[in-house]
């Protein structure tokens, strides 16, 4: 995974994507007990040129290609893993990638979505499995409540929290 | 609930949150590891037995 996530600083490095941030089952690893998955999720924004800002995933597969990274159906095999370019367009994953929080993997910064991010992007996105690991990160208590609240609010997400709360906190 | 069954279950709790606040690395490492073992997992129930040579020509 570090070899992964070294290329992945690389490409912003070489201004590829602008900038970027872990989401899914590997943001969730920051802060939660590990398990299994089998693909890592990028969320990123594009370099802007002069030309105005490219919305084309081709600089990616351009970039990584000839380095010997393959497409894999919708993703693209990284020093072994499965990775998935994701750009951001709604509001709620462009302000995660923004508020995004830097972490180390044995000496190697990578950028992660917040915990209290991750988990209105779960509630969002509302499969069982997000909503179970909603649970997990309230047993965990590894997020403030208050940050919460405010992604919440201003994402239209306080009625969906009122649901999970009755279907999944209520005793 | 039990004092029993209260106690198996804050024991339960407390190693998930140990191993939660494992560095990201090395949650990531045992990430690799359970990936590596499921693909071993698969690969193993997808291929079908050899057949003999008995029905052979």
């Amino acid at each position: 995974m570090k070899a992964t996530l070294q290329v992945i600083n690389q490409m912003v490095a070489d201004k590829v994507i602008a900038e970027y941030a872990i989401g899914g089952a590997i943001g969730a690893i920051a802060y939660l007990e590990p398990f299994l998955t089998q693909d890592v999720d990028v969320f990123m924004s594009f370099s802007t040129t002069a030309a105005g800002l490219i919305v084309s995933p081709a600089p990616i597969d351009d970039y990584l290609t000839p380095r010997g990274y393959q497409p894999e159906r919708e993703y693209i095999r990284i020093e072994g893993w499965l990775v998935q370019f994701l750009p951001v367009e709604r509001p709620l994953y462009a302000e995660a990638l923004t508020q995004a929080v830097t972490r180390d993997v044995d000496g190697v910064p990578v950028r992660v979505f917040s915990a209290e991010h991750l988990m209105a992007i779960a509630l969002d996105t509302g499969r069982l499995k997000d909503h179970m690991r909603i649970v997990q990160f309230i047993e965990a208590e590894v997020f403030e409540r208050e940050k919460l609240d405010a992604i919440l609010g201003r994402h239209g997400l306080v009625d969906k929290w009122r649901r999970f709360e009755q279907r999944f906190l209520q005793p | 609930m039990s004092d029993w069954m209260q106690r198996i279950i804050e024991s339960k709790r407390a190693a998930r949150l140990e191993f939660a606040a494992q560095s990201y690395g090395e949650k990531l490492r045992i990430v690799e590891r359970l990936r590596d073992a499921a693909q071993m997992f698969r690969a193993s129930r997808s291929v079908k037995p050899l057949r003999t040579a008995r029905g052979a020509k």
